[in-house]
């Protein structure tokens, strides 16, 4: 008895039962030990200074910490939380945890879930209505401390009509706040410390040199129903907190901020290198921390016909462009007051010249600098003609006719992308290689480029240029 | 209870099957299981014990794994109490003593997992199973082989987990 057509309807049976037996919803619980395993949690909370009130049409984002299993760390969480709101709630939250709040007054419970772990919060959505800011935070500082030549973000807190805690600006009001800081003693001759910039509803404050500025941060008040400005003194640490010489230059693509640093760089002419200036900083407890501060750096440069230096897009780093070869410039950075006149430093500070620290005072003002070597362009390609006929490196060119002399042009694609004529280039070389047990062919003039045809056979011309060789062979007839 | 269907058909097929060339065979094995989810993965030890039916073209087997070493994730600890196969191997034909096994089957797979201040929790994934192995013969002893599998036991959204395995064959 033949079983073989029973054993293959057995397995086509058998594969296409079990082709649908995967249960994604058996996974979940699998899944979620490890999402909370992998990243060692033993519970979530909201972070500690979480609002609590949310005015009424406004956005509000919220976000959750993990305490790890020692108890004692903290990880800010940012996948695969599942939030929620109270049942009935007429506020809404997307799953990234940004609040909606309802057109009304309304207590809601906002709960984040991860994994087999939950927090939940009370979230009251107030009709209260701004008053006005009362105190700033700087994000992510040590007793709203900045040094200078960092940027910090300011975080607006408010007063609100009937309620007694500070809470920071809703959503709506933010956007409408103008920020203006201003040295504290006023308009004098010495530049800005320091300027805001307001992107959408966030304002980053960025420090220049040492001493006290004052922010002003103007706001329509819906209590007393007209602009209001309030004024806020901001200290910025002097060099004390930026360490003996903690100012260097690197280059853009490094990544290691701390073990980084040039002292010279080389580019060709109209290529570009990226420099960027790094401080070196120190927490509280003392440890250094090192920070690319290249858009609140002053830079400067000797000879800008040499080379010429301005800021990428972001402020990130800055751009020298080479010139003129075999030339150098000097490219500065410096942190702090400079002797050199500055006008405004909202755009950044360039200038055409060298920069120095004013008093040479360590706390007022560190600087640095860098050599920028302009290199010879590198040669791509020649291209060489003989008499008018074009020729290819190390191929036999037949000319129609012996002529009296054979003149060559020579040009040369440069790595610049452009073409120069350099037959007349005192660096280019030529040399006759003269052929083995045969009388010569051609022998040089007085010019370079010109030879006398004094016989028939191959001729072969050495030219070299910048390291780069090109043979020229011509048969004479 | 698929298991057991399944296993019951195995019977059948092997009980009404032709004799000729036909040896039943014991197979003995440590295995390496491989529980992989998006967020973590954990490597549990299992010992691997395989009954099965073999002719020149193909072999039929029941295997039976159970854990031996749990695996650890941070404060996660995985254990594999059992996982019930049934198991067709297609053997090409290939000249030489090493054969190579193309493997097609089901399984059942029981995991067990611990986490502190979360309640105990015991999840069974069943699916498709599909893998490759080889085996090779000693010369000494013809019925004894040296066979070695890769096989993905259950294969689904979130969780895959498959099971490597060297081990003793012996053909009665």
């Amino acid at each position: 008895m033949n079983f073989e057509p029973l054993y293959k309807i057995f397995l086509t049976g058998f594969v296409f039962t079990l082709l649908s037996c995967s249960d994604p919803d058996n996974e979940t619980n699998l899944v979620n030990l490890n999402a909370m395993a992998s990243l060692d949690l033993v519970s979530i909370d909201f972070p500690e200074h979480t609002e609590t009130t949310v005015s009424v049409n406004s956005v509000a984002d919220f976000s959750i910490e993990g305490i790890k299993s020692n108890g004692v760390d903290k990880i800010t969480i940012t996948d695969d939380i599942d939030w929620s709101l109270s049942v009935g709630a007429a506020s809404s939250i997307d799953q990234q945890g940004r609040l909606s709040a309802a057109v009304n007054d309304e207590l809601i419970t906002l709960t984040a879930t991860f994994g087999y772990l939950s927090a939940s919060k009370e979230i009251q959505v107030s009709s209260a209505k701004f008053d006005r800011v009362v105190r700033l935070e700087l994000q992510d500082t040590e007793n709203s401390v900045i040094n200078m030549c960092q940027s910090k973000t300011i975080q607006p807190f408010a007063h609100y009509e009937g309620e007694v805690e500070d809470r920071t600006v809703d959503s709506n009001t933010i956007k409408t706040i103008e920020w203006t800081a201003t040295n504290e003693e006023g308009i004098t001759s010495e530049a800005q410390r320091a300027y805001i910039e307001k992107l959408d509803s966030q304002a980053t404050l960025h420090t220049r040199a040492a001493g006290n500025i004052v922010i002003h941060a103007a706001a329509y008040s819906q209590v007393t129903e007209e602009n209001l400005t309030e004024d806020f003194t901001q200290a910025i640490s002097s060099a004390d907190s930026v360490d003996d010489h903690g100012i260097k230059i690197c280059l853009s693509s490094d990544t290691n901020l701390s073990s980084c640093g040039v002292s010279s760089v080389n580019v060709e002419q109209d290529a570009v290198i990226s420099l960027m200036a790094v401080g070196k900083y120190k927490y509280a407890d003392g440890t250094d921390f090192y920070e690319n501060i290249s858009r609140n750096s002053q830079w400067g440069i000797s000879n800008p016909d040499n080379a010429s230096i301005e800021f990428s897009s972001d402020r990130q780093q800055l751009d020298v462009t080479g010139a003129i070869e075999e030339y150098r410039a000097t490219v500065y950075a410096a942190c702090g007051n400079i002797d050199q006149t500055i006008v405004d430093i909202t755009q950044g500070v360039i200038l055409d010249s060298e920069l120095s620290c004013v008093n040479s005072s360590e706390t007022e003002c560190l600087d640095t600098s860098v050599i920028v070597n302009i290199d010879k362009l590198s040669v791509l390609s020649f291209e060489v003609s003989a008499n008018d006929i074009a020729l290819t490196d190390n191929v036999s060119q037949l000319l129609e006719s012996k002529p009296d002399e054979i003149s060559l042009i020579v040009n040369a694609n440069l790595s610049n992308d452009t073409q120069r004529d350099i037959t007349q280039d005192d660096t280019l070389d030529f040399f006759i290689i003269d052929p083995v047990d045969q009388p010569a062919v051609i022998e040089q003039t007085s010019i370079n480029w010109v030879f006398t045809v004094i016989g028939s056979g191959t001729a072969k011309i050495q030219l070299v240029y910048r390291g780069e060789e090109f043979i020229a062979v011509i048969e004479v007839p | 209870m698929k298991s057991l269907f399944y296993f019951k058909c195995l019977l059948i097929l092997v009980m009404a099957s032709p004799t000729l060339h036909a040896q039943y065979y014991l197979e003995l094995s440590p295995a390496l299981m491989n529980v992989d989810t998006t967020e973590g993965t954990t490597k549990p030890w299992l010992v691997d014990i395989r009954l099965g039916y073999s002719k020149p073209q193909y072999q039929l087997e029941l295997a039976v794994m159970s854990g031996v070493a749990d695996d650890s994730l941070n404060q996660l600890t995985v254990n594999v109490p059992s996982v019930t196969s049934l198991f067709y191997h297609y053997l090409p034909p290939i000249n030489g003593s090493l054969k190579l096994h193309l493997i097609l089957g089901a399984s059942q797979v029981k995991v067990d997992s611990t986490y502190p201040g979360i309640a105990d929790l015991s999840d069974s994934f069943y699916g498709m199973s599909y893998g490759i192995g080889m085996e090779e013969s000693f010369k000494s002893l013809p019925q004894l082989k040296l066979s070695l599998d890769w096989i993905q036991l259950y294969r689904g959204d979130q969780i895959n987990i498959n099971t490597t395995s060297l081990g003793i064959h012996y053909e009665f």
